[in-house]
């Protein structure tokens, strides 16, 4: 019997991959193993990545007959959505409130690959919506806002340090922000006394001071892009587009010194 | 001297122009052929279409970047190849009609060494009867103009809610076999975006239809997004948003026909169902622009040179294997035409090997999956992989049976901005990369790709990444300061 795998497991975020080669008797194996572990846990059915398993592939029982969904996809649904409060075997002791539809339809293939079709409504509707989010990688919680997860995780905890909470990238950038903050409320000083006047005196050195800075920033994010890839793939662009609003604010900054001395 | 000629100013053409002449400088000659007189930058016709951009915003002259660069332009349309030449000459060529206003109609016989056909798509509306601007029944955005007459019909639509009427927007594919959903994915959240700041969102009702298997799928089988600080899959990221937002969908559809007023369409399991609208933004399928090849003796070799679809042969496994036999070495690598080694297709004109999403039918056997993606990124990746190349063999520094530059879209990541609204402080984009482009099962089993390197991120900073490529590609585009420091 397989072991169902439950929160926080980083196993149940794959996206599962679709089942090519049906000739392959592995595939025939992994729905008799599902069978067995469902029929044990006392469980209604199953998805193949809730034992590991990594492959687009559903076991439920209904009317007394195993069902085998594999490479199943929601092409369509009817109604509106409800909410819909719910467990599973994957989130233990834990109960969340999502969004629903009442119908859906299915497109799947049959143990032999053949293209079938399936309506299903009520409670069999809703579970396999969660089976089927469950092959895309998605758990419960992916349905709620973004207030809710927050409080979800606060509740049960985070899944783990798949991502880390913070990057030291940021917290770089977070300097520099403060430090550009000031360096404005020091210019605007400049207009109303003669305190800040060393911010107009030193404008040059002040640039080059910032643009260091934005430069050390923008190699160690490129450094810790590399680090922690898995988080975001879009890092480059960012680095570089958050590098290139910095850069606008100082040349502004420099402009403005050069306004303001000029007054 | 040898002399290069591309055929296309598109993304791909106008790399492999741009970058064969900066590397050969004046010692041989680079000439572009081109129907357009401008050059357009596609992503951002998404705004055009919103009217947040004016199609000038989103548009160059072609003529004065040429002429600075030292590249011949010919405003023109190809019409045949003859990579044999013709009786009397061993000389390949290519037959070409201006369409420059002051020769309009004239052909001309304009002799290559090397050939980069990049001629892109013809929007093949006519696919499907009804479809499209010029039958009056749908809008496009594919193109500046599309997007601009777009946004007159939403400006109307907006005053006409403004005035209490009610509105039915119906944005998507216009077809099953359609690419790009992520174009029409933009325009749908652009125009919720629009509504919203104009006060008249309870006032529409928009739908999504798509050829897509499921939703989230965006023509790439899904992928994984990070939202919210939170890693989630494309397809519950998809679902989340079109509830949040309050647009409805139907997926897996193939549209039939397109009337004034409603369509039709077939699902996946064979049912057939109509739906209305006053404002239908649809995505025509992609073809060949129809070129034509003869032979020496004026014989006609366009199945010899093409494929049925209208796209050129190169090096790609043709053999039509089966979904669970696919491989990433199907795909090509040097997009080199087998038969005649000098002539190579780039980006959207190079015929892929098959789709890269699993082909579905309908139980009724009508093709309802995306086609390949080939636009963007990998165009330019390939426009420049082909450039270099060449560039190579005329300087010695390989053969045409040896080329060293590959750029496989099994071997690619692409990345991608898909705006959900503009706005600097409440805009926001999906970010996508996807790694790589065509799926390798051999190298990632199961979903074909690196989930590592296959992401995205929902955000205010991805509407303002699409508006820094938006300046940064118009730059380099015109081959200003710097343009070969910025990448593909």
């Amino acid at each position: 019997m397989a072991e169902i795998l439950t929160y926080p497991d980083h196993t149940l975020l794959q996206i599962s991959g679709l089942v090519r080669d049906f000739n392959d008797p592995k595939i025939k194996e992994i729905v008799e193993e599902l069978k067995k572990t469902a029929q044990e846990h006392g469980l209604k059915g199953l998805a193949a990545i809730q034992t590991g398993i990594p492959l687009r592939i559903i076991v439920f029982e209904k009317d007394g007959q195993w069902q085998v969904m594999i490479n199943p996809a929601i092409y369509g649904k009817e109604g509106k959505y409800f909410k819909s409060t719910e467990t599973d075997e994957s989130l233990p002791n834990i109960e969340v409130t999502v969004q629903r539809y009442p119908a859906i339809k299915i497109m799947y293939q049959d143990l032999e690959g053949n293209d079938r079709f399936y309506r299903a409504e009520g409670e069999e509707s809703v579970w396999l919506q969660r089976k089927i989010d469950m092959v895309f990688g998605g758990y419960l919680f992916d349905k709620l806002s973004k207030k809710e997860r927050k409080q979800f995780f606060k509740k049960y905890g985070t899944y783990g340090d798949t991502c880390p909470r913070y990057f030291i990238k940021d917290r770089i950038l977070l300097g520099l922000r403060y430090f550009l903050t000031l360096h404005f409320i020091l210019l605007i000083t400049t207009l109303f006394s003669n305190l800040a006047t060393f911010v107009l005196e030193h404008n040059f050195a002040l640039f080059g001071f910032e643009f260091a800075w934005l430069i050390f920033y923008a190699l160690y994010a490129k450094y810790e892009t590399t680090k922690y890839k898995n988080c975001t793939s879009c890092q480059g662009a960012n680095v570089f587009g958050t590098s290139a609003i910095y850069f606008g604010v100082m040349t502004l900054l420099l402009v403005l010194s050069w306004i303001f001395e000029a007054l | 001297m040898a002399r290069i000629v591309v055929l296309g100013a598109g993304v791909s053409g106008h790399t492999a122009a741009t970058f064969a002449k900066h590397w050969l400088g004046d010692k041989h000659e680079v000439v572009v052929v081109s129907p357009n007189s401008k050059w357009n930058w596609i992503p951002s016709n998404i705004w055009v279409g919103v009217g947040r951009m004016s199609p000038e915003d989103v548009v160059f002259e072609l003529a004065p970047v040429y002429h600075k660069a030292g590249i011949d332009f010919k405003q023109a349309k190809a019409v045949s190849i003859h990579p044999e030449g013709k009786e009397g000459s061993e000389r390949p060529y290519v037959t070409i009609e201006y369409t420059d206003p002051s020769k309009k109609g004239q052909t001309e016989e304009v002799e290559y060494d090397y050939l980069i056909n990049a001629t892109g798509p013809k929007l093949n509306f006519a696919a499907t009867p009804g479809l499209g601007p010029d039958e009056g029944n749908s809008l496009s955005v594919c193109t500046y103009l599309h997007a601009a007459e777009a946004n007159t019909h939403l400006q109307n639509a907006i005053e006409r809610m403004k005035k209490g009427d009610k509105v039915k927007f119906l944005v998507g594919t216009g077809h099953g076999t359609c690419t790009c959903q992520g174009a029409a994915f933009e325009y749908i959240f652009n125009i919720e975006h629009e509504l919203r700041k104009a006060g008249v969102r309870d006032k529409a009702e928009i739908k999504w239809i798509s050829n897509e298997q499921f939703l989230g799928d965006f023509g790439v089988a899904g992928l994984h997004i990070k939202w919210g600080g939170h890693i989630v899959s494309s397809k519950v990221l998809a679902e989340s948003l079109f509830a949040e937002r309050g647009v409805d969908w139907i997926t897996g559809a193939h549209v039939k026909e397109v009337q004034k007023g409603k369509l039709a369409y077939e699902l996946l399991d064979g049912t057939e169902g109509e739906e209305e609208f006053d404002f239908a933004m649809l995505i025509p399928p992609f073809s060949g622009v129809g070129l034509k090849a003869y032979d020496k003796k004026g014989e006609d070799i366009t199945s010899k040179v093409f494929a049925p679809n209208g796209f050129m042969k190169v090096d790609a496994d043709y053999s039509g294997k089966p979904f669970e036999e696919w491989k990433a070495s199907d795909w090509p690598r040097i997009y080199q035409n087998p038969d005649y080694k000098n002539m190579f297709a780039a980006g959207i004109a190079f015929a892929p090997p098959h789709p890269i999403s699993k082909p579905i039918k309908s139980v009724n056997g009508t093709p309802i999956f995306p086609a390949p993606p080939r636009t963007g990124m990998p165009s330019g990746i390939i426009g420049k992989a082909v450039a270099r190349n060449i560039v190579d063999v005329i300087e010695g520094r390989s053969s045409l049976d040896n080329l060293k530059h590959h750029a496989s879209m099994a071997e690619m990541g692409a990345a991608c901005i898909a705006s959900t609204g503009k706005g600097l402080v409440d805009g926001s984009a999906v970010a996508l990369t996807v790694y790589p482009v065509v799926p390798d099962y051999d190298r990632f089993p199961g979903t074909g790709r690196d989930p590592e390197y296959t992401f995205g991120e929902i955000g205010l900073a991805g509407h303002w990444i699409k508006h820094i490529l938006h300046y940064m590609f118009m730059w380099k585009a015109q081959l200003k300061p710097g343009w070969t420091m910025i990448p593909e």
